[in-house]
């Protein structure tokens, strides 16, 4: 992989991160390039040596959610979209990973489920001879509703905490050796 | 588990001891500091960036830029205070692990 393909590679990857962040990651590994080629090594023996672009912005990711502490609202699919890349590309802790996973699925798809219900209890309820009166049927749609807002908040707030928990976890695991023997195609 | 396994774990380890040691000599840049652990205990060189970031997040170090005469400025890492007190706190968990590790070894021969 060439220098331009590698830093075209991660900065694509690393496009979610504040604009400040990025640039400074992506100008240390211009930086890099500029240092190994000042030591006579080429463009290609440097990337592979980096390893990954995919591996290291998720790596990355991480890192900057965890040093942020909290995330954005619409941070929370995309960090987990990071973890499983790394898990993807590191094969590890498999098992609690997809248990979380399928459980913030699970909350998730409670959520869909209760807001179309509710959404077309509200809409049609009124109009198809109401069991208990229309103020029971509203009443009901209403909280069908709210039951759906509270298990996509209850959905996000697993992501974070699968996450938070995760990272802490496995941060002095990963593979930190060789990682581009290991993991490059 | 395979000997390189092995080797990787043990390895694994003692990085953060690496870089404290070595940074506690003199302030350096990503690629000085990447290849001297390539170099000596075979450490992925991609790894530098993630592991420095984790090691600022712990407040081990901080970092300070120098412009170059040629392409972007170099990102210098130094020890901060902490740092210097976690050296100082694993170098001797160091010393006395591998003094036992070392008698235990010697004793099985």
């Amino acid at each position: 992989m060439s220098r331009t393909e590698f830093i075209a590679a991660l900065a694509h990857r690393l496009r979610h991160l504040p604009a400040g962040e990025r640039d400074a990651i992506l100008a240390d590994y211009q930086r890099y390039f500029d240092d190994g080629a000042a030591a006579g090594r080429s463009e290609q023996e440097i990337s592979g040596s980096l390893g990954s672009p995919a591996r290291l912005a998720a790596e990355l990711s991480l890192d900057a959610f965890n040093a942020v502490g909290t995330a954005a609202p619409r941070s929370a699919a995309r960090t987990l979209g990071s973890l499983i890349a790394l898990a993807v590309l590191d094969g590890i802790a498999w098992l609690p990973l997809v248990v979380g996973v399928l459980l913030v699925l699970l909350a998730i798809a409670c959520g869909v489920v209760a807001l179309v219900y509710g959404g077309v209890t509200l809409v049609l309820g009124p109009f198809d001879q109401p069991l208990g009166g229309l103020a029971a049927v509203l009443l009901r749609a209403l909280a069908l509703l709210s039951a759906a807002v509270a298990a996509m908040a209850l959905a996000r707030a697993g992501v974070l905490l699968l996450v938070r928990l995760f990272v802490r976890r496995h941060r002095h695991q990963r593979r930190v050796m060789r990682p581009s023997t290991e993991v490059s195609p | 588990m395979t000997q390189d396994t092995t080797e990787v774990q043990l390895k694994r380890g003692v990085l953060e001891l690496c870089v404290l040691a070595h940074l506690a000599a003199a302030d350096n840049y990503a690629y000085e500091i990447a290849t001297f652990l390539a170099r000596e205990i075979g450490m992925g060189e991609g790894t530098i960036y993630p592991l420095m970031r984790r090691m600022q997040t712990d407040g081990l170090l901080d970092d300070y830029l120098v412009d170059s005469p040629s392409g972007p400025p170099r990102r210098y890492y130094r020890l901060t205070r902490a740092g210097r007190a976690r050296l100082t706190s694993q170098r001797e968990t160091w010393a006395a692990f591998s003094r036992a590790i070392d008698r235990i070894v010697r004793d099985s021969k």
